[in-house]
């Protein structure tokens, strides 16, 4: 089961566009579209009103709901998640392959634009780990802003905070450290250390959710992807073990500089 | 239970027999590889003044500590080799900017990158390359991830001999799919579907009742008719994955992503 999430700042608009059906073509006939919000440590679930047509529920964010998921149900399904206080396994309409997935396209002021076809699949939710991305692969010292987007779904509704941080391979030191959020979209901006994200990487200590590097260029356009999980680069039955090696590396190099702090 | 049963699954013989039977719906050749270096088959573009960016990290050294470098083979787009590139790594970071004079052409076709050791290769290895392609005009790229595992060649062979020995890795049995874009096309927009082709023989693909023929290795773009605003795009193909590449534009912006 996937759900949808929005990517939102004061200079990035979000629309969220739901298909109503799958990429087989079949159709959610009894089910419609429902939000959940946190509301004083419960979810808050209620059927979403929004603009489209018969094949899509558009979803435009603003400051109100920008931290808002979004999810495809009966209303008897979705009463569950208020009564049980968690995010749960609902139906099985968006298990499809290749994956459902909803476009997200963020827009500036002047018009421009760039999306993805994103999804935060349930599997996800109750995992622990850590989140390690190459800035290089998604960032353009060229543009004039970069930032990240890193987005974290958890079942239980609590917003607990986790430390990001951005270490430069090239200078052996850690950049900068930020506080993100659990269950929200979180904001990076990385604009002051654009010309170093080239041989730099972030990592994210104990919350899971997929970076979105957003570049901004001088002339308006946008750029506006997530990169691949590291376990997506490999196979084989030693994938766990190398990628948790991987990390366990690149997290030493932060270590060591905390420590030299 | 797992843990004792992958290795069996690993024997030759066990491999022999797996690849003999090909179940209906598998069309994943990849998998029974022993010892790979993957590749999407990613599609390049210079036609219309637009730029090709492609950057990889250095998969081989960050998992298995091996040197290497990247090993890039274009095709037009009917499937044709045209050249070959070795790019090395700059701080774990490997990039190319295809224009049309590094390929001499204002066209579009098909590549693909693989990690290749600098040098031997002790242990068996699956490297999947799906890293992160960008189209843009100037400097300015709108980037993606790739998409498909859709070529592969054994990590033994040398780097000159590499063009003569890749295969597919998707099986090249012809299947009846339909796959409806999830996403809507606005009007006042222009439209772009990318498809490419890995498997060893041409395929077909109907996008909104026009079919269309894309050689084995080559690729092919559609723009798609449809009537009204948030236009819907239905597929269907004797391919098991037929999902494009979209680009969208208008006169001042370009974004991409797949479908």
């Amino acid at each position: 089961m996937n759900f949808f999430f929005h990517t939102y700042t004061k200079n990035y608009s979000s629309r969220l566009a739901i298909p109503k059906f799958r990429n087989d073509s079949r159709k959610a006939t009894s089910m419609t579209l429902f939000s959940a919000r946190i509301v004083k440590e419960r979810w808050a679930v209620e059927e979403e009103v929004c603009e489209g047509n018969d094949n899509w529920w558009i979803v435009d964010a603003n400051e109100n709901n920008k931290d808002d998921i979004y999810f495809i149900a009966t209303l008897a399904q979705a009463r569950l998640i208020k009564e049980k206080n968690t995010l749960i396994y609902l139906n099985s309409f968006t298990n499809t392959s290749p994956s459902f997935r909803a476009n997200l396209q963020i827009r500036t002021c002047s018009g421009a634009f760039s999306s993805y076809q994103a999804e935060y699949p349930f599997r996800m939710f109750n995992k622990i780990g850590s989140v390690y991305s190459d800035c290089g692969m998604l960032t353009d010292g060229n543009a004039e802003k970069v930032g990240c987007f890193v987005r974290n779904i958890s079942s239980n509704p609590i917003l607990s905070d986790h430390k990001f941080y951005l270490y430069s391979n090239a200078h052996r030191a850690l950049l900068s450290s930020f506080e993100l959020k659990t269950n929200s979209t979180n904001f990076i901006d990385l604009t002051p250390w654009k010309s170093e994200l080239k041989s730099s990487f972030i990592f994210v200590e104990g919350m899971l959710g997929g970076p979105m590097y957003v570049c901004e260029y001088a002339d308006g356009n946008l750029s506006f992807e997530h990169t691949h999980p590291p376990q997506d680069c490999i196979r084989g039955s030693n994938r766990k073990e190398l990628v948790k090696k991987l990390k366990d590396r690149f997290y030493e190099k932060i270590r060591t500089s905390l420590v030299g702090i | 239970m797992k843990k004792y049963v992958r290795p069996l699954w690993e024997f030759k013989i066990t491999r022999k027999i797996r690849n003999l039977i090909v179940f209906k719906d598998n069309f994943r050749r990849w998998p029974l590889e022993r010892n790979y270096l993957a590749s999407d088959l990613f599609i390049w573009r210079t036609d219309n003044g637009l730029s090709t960016v492609f950057k990889s990290n250095n998969i081989l050294f960050d998992y298995y500590s091996v040197d290497s470098y990247l090993k890039i083979v274009f095709y037009n787009k009917n499937g044709k080799y045209i050249r070959e590139l070795d790019v090395d790594f700059v701080e774990g970071l490997g990039e190319i900017l295809i224009h049309k004079e590094l390929l001499g052409c204002e066209d579009y076709g098909t590549f693909c990158v693989f990690n290749m050791p600098s040098g031997e290769l002790k242990q068996e290895v699956k490297i999947i390359n799906r890293c992160y392609v960008g189209y843009g005009r100037g400097k300015c790229l709108s980037m993606m991830h790739g998409n498909l595992v859709a070529v592969m060649v054994n990590p033994k062979v040398p780097g000159e001999r590499v063009v003569k020995n890749i295969k597919s890795a998707v099986f090249s049995r012809k299947t009846e799919k339909k796959y409806s874009i999830q996403s809507p096309f606005y009007s006042g927009f222009t439209h772009s579907l990318l498809f490419s082709n890995p498997s060893d023989i041409a395929i077909l693909v109907n996008v909104n009742g026009i079919s269309y023929q894309i050689e084995s290795r080559g690729c092919n773009i559609v723009t798609p008719k449809f009537e009204g605003d948030c236009g819907k795009v239905e597929i269907v193909s004797d391919f098991f994955y037929p999902r494009p590449l979209v680009i969208t534009e208008n006169e001042k912006f370009v974004d991409c992503y797949h479908a």
